[in-house]
């Protein structure tokens, strides 16, 4: 695996402009995934992995071809996510009240969703509603989660990949575990 | 009951599979008897299998053909070897940019192939189409410089008589005084510069004691 991609990215970078399709073919699973799981949204999520490939893309040389490529990207989508979720501005919450309304919300609005075979509902419930807890995490936390956890990465590799030591990688997967457990445990 | 913080320690050293035997076969004798870490366990086991469980979702199908069309254009880098080659070859590169221009500039003296005669000095000389004439019993004194053209002594030149692309008539060891010098040859004419501008130099110098 390691010997194809040096062998793909050498081919980019002697200009052979095809040659990358191979590694976004290769990688955007995992990198649309890290998006997803930060942001939530998946249309976002596709853009920013779209654009931490074409980061990756005009970079490439300053990539060390020693080091493990797939830390290198994971680090440019991370870095691309966190910096999407500083800046993005606080969205309208479908349960904060609607000013002037006497307790309406944005839920009230909603037509309801079709129905849905019952544990299928069950399931999606369950993702969307584990997906929503994550998203209540702080960032530095939840970034740490989702490579250790949706990624089954090692604790090495998320320290490379958030530019932090192992030590403080561990205390922030422990401290994001407890603030899930405390959310998810009445399930 | 509180459980002491070192409790909990091994507890996610368990969970991280990081505890050895012996505090892991302490852990779970404790959470036997100990009903709050065992409840704090479990939950985080289902903490974790929760998480684990959200699906992996796939990008949507244009997902690699939008990036490849996202892409700026191929890299520069290999289109240019010769600009990395003169990134690590400075010295050749300042050497060949100085010969360019030297030899661009010398051409351009040479080329000036119209005919011209100089007298640096004092003299008269007289035109006959492109032959210079030095009239009888006129003296120059000076060197004179004849380009494309022929020349005809008659009189006295104190000092050298310089023919580029031109050729001597009449002139003998008692008109000149100092050398009758032809350049016919680019290299010699090259030569003949390089020496002048030492000499000049070597006259400033001489002036300058």
């Amino acid at each position: 695996m390691d010997q194809k991609v040096k062998k793909i990215i050498t081919k980019v970078r002697k200009g052979d402009h095809q040659a990358f399709a191979e590694l976004v073919n290769l990688y955007k699973t995992q990198v649309y995934n890290i998006c997803l799981r930060l942001v939530r949204i998946p249309q976002e999520a596709e853009d920013l992995a779209q654009e931490a490939f074409i980061r990756a893309y005009t970079n490439i040389d300053k990539y060390e071809i020693d080091r493990k490529f797939s830390t290198w990207l994971f680090r440019i989508a991370t870095n691309l996510s966190i910096d999407y979720l500083r800046k993005k501005k606080p969205s309208a919450y479908l349960d904060a009240e609607i000013p002037g309304t006497d307790g309406f919300t944005m839920y009230t609005q909603l037509a309801s969703e079709e129905p849905l075979p019952e544990d299928l509902v069950l399931e999606y419930e369950t993702q969307e509603w584990v997906q929503r807890e994550i998203e209540e995490l702080p960032a530095k936390y939840r970034s740490a989660i989702v490579l250790k956890y949706i990624q089954d990465l090692s604790l090495k590799e998320i320290s490379d990949i958030l530019d932090i030591p192992v030590a403080t990688v561990k205390t922030r997967i422990h401290r994001g575990r407890e603030a899930l457990r405390k959310r998810l445990r009445h399930v | 009951m509180a459980c002491l913080k070192e409790m909990v320690q091994i507890m996610y050293k368990v969970l991280d599979q990081e505890a050895t035997e012996v505090e892991e076969r302490e852990f779970f004798d404790h959470i036997n008897t100990c009903s709050t870490c065992r409840e704090h366990f479990l939950e985080l086991k289902q903490t974790e299998s929760l998480v684990k469980g959200l699906e992996t979702k796939e990008p949507s199908e244009g997902f690699t053909q939008a990036v490849m069309a996202k892409l700026p254009q191929p890299h520069k880098k290999s289109r240019r070897p010769a600009k990395v080659w003169m990134r690590h070859h400075p010295i050749i590169t300042a050497a060949a940019c100085f010969i360019i221009l030297m030899s661009g500039y010398l051409f351009s003296l040479w080329n000036q192939d119209s005919f011209n005669a100089v007298v640096q000095g004092k003299g008269h000389v007289q035109y006959d189409g492109h032959t210079v004439i030095v009239p009888k019993g006129e003296v120059i004194k000076g060197d004179l410089i004849v380009k494309n053209g022929k020349v005809k002594i008659e009189g006295k030149v104190q000092g050298d008589v310089v023919l580029v692309n031109s050729e001597s008539l009449l002139a003998s060891a008692g008109h000149v005084t100092g050398d009758i010098e032809q350049v016919d040859q680019i290299m010699e004419w090259i030569w003949y510069h390089i020496k002048s501008i030492f000499t000049m130099f070597a006259a400033f110098d001489y002036e300058g004691t």
